[in-house]
């Protein structure tokens, strides 16, 4: 859908300097995500609580947990918009926070709550963020066009964000956060509060991501959509990862072949988690 | 693995939060340049000319000139500080404009 190859430079834009991280050898260079003992507190409040997650690229990995498990903290310090207290973080490559910058700029963003410019038109949203994510200004109109294309917004190019349905503003966040091509994107919670025809649409837009083979971590309590996109499963509660595989997995190691409920009917995602974490999600 | 050189204080990323600006400046300055012009216009008039019948001097200088330097600096003010204060608060509280911006390269 996207049609560029697996493992791309880092758009370095107009300014050139900063340069791409070139692949080493070790799973550390390797990974495009790597948490080790990262934690962090707020106030009495420990969010997240030793984290140690490793993503290597091309992986979709859904990063499953009901809600104040640390899912969007740990999206968070993973731009750096929040610090982490303790334990290390590696962005492809780039050691957070110090590096920051050079991992945002190869790293597209889904928030889970909007922040789009209101006032702003659909085409003036990209543009704007083509040019901060330093896309250079000869590529600006067929990148902003490509990313409207993505999220099947061009007829409604030029119309004012305030004017859009909530689900074309949530494929717009898609849009804006892979108008620089990214390597790696983080969805927080990407079709939460969306109908269900509007969130066959978003999954369709990262099935076309994985298909391209960029790294995809998503957030989510939505037990289906984590069976339905993700390749790799990651459950979390309070602040940690308990248990990680394929969907499969997670099902055959902890909730068996079979559930009795009335009647016997075959395990799936939802009894693996309710096994794990002891609560109820969507 | 490559060096790795940043500038803290980016132009690109300067250039980019300033291109926002100025499309929302191109999108709303005859609606602000109206209220700013207007208000002190009134001002001037109604209390200005308005009470200059009554107030000829404030010591040694012309009342009417008092009142426009006043008027004119109150609107400088004003027109500076509320749209600075209101939108930011706006937009970061409630629209989440800088959360976006934050999450770029920056």
């Amino acid at each position: 859908m996207l049609g560029r190859p697996r493992h791309r430079p880092v758009a370095t834009g107009a300014l050139g300097r900063i340069e791409r991280r070139v692949p080493g050898s070790t799973p550390e260079e390797t990974a495009a995500i790597e948490l080790r003992g990262v934690r962090k507190r707020f106030g009495e409040i420990v969010a997240v609580d030793g984290l140690d997650l490793v993503l290597a690229p091309g992986i979709c990995l859904g990063l499953l947990g009901p809600n104040g498990a640390g899912k969007s903290t740990t999206m968070r310090m993973l731009t750096a918009q929040t610090l982490a207290d303790e334990g290390s973080i590696r962005v492809l490559g780039f050691v957070l926070p110090a590096e920051s910058k050079q991992a945002r700029m190869a790293m597209g963003v889904v928030p889970q709550l909007d922040n789009l410019d209101v006032e702003l038109t659909c085409r003036q949203i990209l543009t704007v963020f083509a040019r901060l994510y330093r896309v250079p200004r000869a590529e600006r109109p067929a990148a902003v066009d490509r990313a409207l294309g993505i999220a099947n917004l061009r007829p409604r190019a030029d119309t004012i964000v305030r004017e859009l349905s909530g689900g074309m503003r949530r494929r717009l966040l898609v849009a804006r956060g892979l108008i620089h091509r990214p390597q790696l994107v983080l969805l927080d919670e990407p079709t939460v509060g969306l109908d269900p025809q509007v969130r066959q649409q978003l999954w369709s837009l990262i099935d076309g991501l994985r298909a391209d083979g960029v790294t995809v971590l998503m957030s989510t309590h939505y037990i289906e959509e984590a069976e339905r996109l993700a390749d790799t499963v990651a459950v979390m509660s309070a602040g940690r990862i308990i248990a990680r595989g394929t969907p499969a997995e997670l099902i055959a190691r902890h909730a068996g072949r079979e559930v009795l409920e009335g009647v016997r009917r075959p395990a799936n995602l939802e009894d693996a988690f309710v096994a794990l974490t002891g609560e109820e999600i969507e | 693995m490559s060096t790795i050189r940043s500038r803290r204080l980016d132009p690109a990323a300067l250039a980019g939060v300033m291109s926002r600006d100025v499309v929302l400046f191109r999108r709303y300055w005859k609606a602000t340049t109206f209220s700013s012009v207007v208000q002190p216009t009134i001002y001037l008039l109604a209390f200005g000319l308005g009470f200059e019948s009554l107030v000829s001097h404030v010591g040694h200088v012309r009342y009417v000139e008092c009142v426009a330097t006043g008027v004119v600096a109150t609107a400088v003010l004003f027109s500076s500080a509320f749209p600075g204060m209101f939108n930011t608060f706006i937009r970061w509280q409630f629209q989440r404009t800088y959360d976006a911006l934050l999450a770029a390269p920056g």
